[in-house]
């Protein structure tokens, strides 16, 4: 086979390791983000949410990856003690950064949602007399992953591109895989095209998905199609 | 609208315009600026080791100035062949995949690759410790040795330079037995090394050996056999442009007589504490 179907080969071989970290943290930042945003309407834990965003915000995600890796490793307790098995290994660290990285991006989207529900809805709802979990499950809830869609999805897309940063700290992603290739052929051009025609593949995909939940969610049929 | 693009045009075809004469023009020098003790960062900037010393001697030689530029080990092929820099003096071993797509000198030293770990690790007792494997001398000999390294590197976690030439040989000679951890730095496969991320790194005993003296070092030790020769390659030489010749004709030259009177054994015994001059041997493009 020549050089270019051995690369696109050996790059589709390394797409489970991208899907399986982004899978994972999307889920991970999604979990951490609503707990940001319930932890934002208490006074009590208001100033923790707001600082974990402001640091998860504010600093590379790189730097963040690199904290994480080398960073945390450093540390005695966590080096000689039961998270080790867990630190060691490179995708979990990846995984541990960007749920943290990426939770601080979405929890702000959640918010803006929350923020865009008029407020007339929440007090026709008192008035009807309906508790708070009762608001949530049938105001709220629905309205806020509408609105909140869009927003979100484009933080997904964010965070698939971000997993090719877990390649400086030896996971052999597709970005990972392909530096690997270079190193060896050092045909800079094309192996960076192919890598980067596989990551359009997987936004591809996953904007399709998107766009049909966003089309399902949508009552009066005015998001694109 | 024109003519401003006309301008651009000009003003970038002066850029690209083919430099001065040969021999009036500086020659720019790629390196690691990162393999301690061939060549490294000082905490002012400078460039220090084996190489730029070593250069220095030779652009005297050949009255040309130098100017040694550091990047990173993975883009400076790339560079070179970009016509970013004009030759490579970093530690590069020659390998014949290398040799595929670089032209280089005749070696200026020869060294060999060993294998380190943990103190406290098992693998600190792997068999052949110190004994020579010669990968060019092919035998009974050598496939017994091979097939202990096998065994004993078995189900281990290797960290190695990517691209370096090590980690061509693990994937050629202790293939899928091991798991291989490729790093873009050797400062980041040394934290991991000594973090117990991975189990052993395979390294060039020139920076192994100065990295042990270190108090971070002292925890770590030699292990099994000291490797040389197939794709570890046959020594460290200069790089260039294939077809460069002008130029690696000339180095060639300058380095058979530093070879010849000595200048490479004497900065081989300031910067390695040991000769690593190559044995004499044919020209090796």
């Amino acid at each position: 086979m020549d050089f270019l179907g051995t690369t696109s080969l050996g790059l589709l071989r390394a797409v489970p390791v991208t899907v399986l970290l982004f899978l994972a943290s999307a889920l991970g930042a999604s979990l951490v983000a609503a707990v940001l945003v319930a932890m934002q309407q208490a006074r009590v834990t208001q100033g923790l949410a707001r600082a974990w965003i402001f640091v998860f915000r504010g600093t590379p995600l790189l730097l963040q990856i690199f904290m994480v890796y080398y960073g945390i490793a450093a540390l005695g307790p966590i080096r000689h003690g039961f998270l080790w098995p867990a630190f060691r290994e490179p995708l979990f660290c990846a995984w541990l950064a960007m749920t943290c990285c990426c939770s601080a991006y979405i929890a702000e989207v959640l918010r803006g949602a929350l923020g865009a529900i008029p407020v007339g809805q929440i007090e026709a709802a008192l008035a009807c007399g309906m508790g708070r979990w009762t608001r949530l499950r049938l105001i709220v809830a629905p309205q806020v992953l509408r609105l909140a869609l869009p927003a979100y999805g484009n933080e997904l897309v964010m965070m698939i591109k971000s997993t090719s940063l877990a390649s400086s700290i030896t996971v052999l992603d597709v970005t990972g895989v392909a530096q690997q290739v270079i190193a060896h052929s050092y045909r800079t051009l094309d192996v960076f095209c192919l890598a980067a025609a596989v990551y359009l593949g997987m936004t591809a995909a996953l904007t399709a998905v998107l766009r049909r939940i966003e089309r399902s969610l949508d009552p009066l049929g005015s998001a694109p199609r | 609208m024109i003519r401003v693009a006309g301008l651009a045009l000009l003003l970038l075809l002066a850029a690209c315009h083919p430099r001065a004469p040969e021999g009036a023009r500086e020659l720019v020098i790629g390196t690691e600026g990162l393999y301690p003790p061939w060549n490294f960062t000082r905490a002012d900037g400078r460039l220090d080791g084996f190489e730029p010393d070593y250069m220095r001697d030779l652009c005297a030689r050949l009255h040309r100035r130098c100017r040694m530029v550091a990047m990173d080990w993975d883009g400076m092929v790339g560079a070179l062949q970009t016509g970013k820099i004009d030759l490579i003096a970093d530690a590069v071993q020659i390998t014949p995949e290398r040799a595929a797509v670089l032209w280089f000198s005749r070696p200026y030293a020869l060294t060999t690759g060993v294998i380190a770990t943990l103190r406290d690790s098992p693998l600190a007792g792997l068999p052949d410790r110190g004994a020579m494997m010669d990968f060019d001398r092919h035998g009974p000999d050598l496939d017994a040795r091979i097939g202990r390294l096998r065994k004993g590197l078995s189900g281990k976690v290797v960290g190695v330079e990517l691209s370096g030439a090590f980690d061509n040989f693990l994937n050629q000679s202790i293939g899928p037995h091991v798991t291989i951890r490729y790093y873009r730095t050797m400062g980041e496969r040394d934290l991991d090394l000594l973090n117990g991320r991975i189990d052993a790194t395979l390294e060039d005993e020139s920076y192994i050996r100065p990295l042990l003296a270190t108090r971070d070092g002292a925890a770590l030790a030699l292990a099994g056999p000291r490797m040389i020769g197939g794709s570890m390659g046959r020594g460290e030489a200069l790089a260039f442009r294939p077809g460069d010749a002008a130029l690696h004709d000339a180095f060639d030259g300058a380095i058979a007589a530093t070879l010849a009177d000595g200048t490479v054994r004497r900065l081989g015994l300031k910067w390695f504490r040991m000769d690593a001059t190559p044995p004499v041997a044919g020209k090796l493009r």
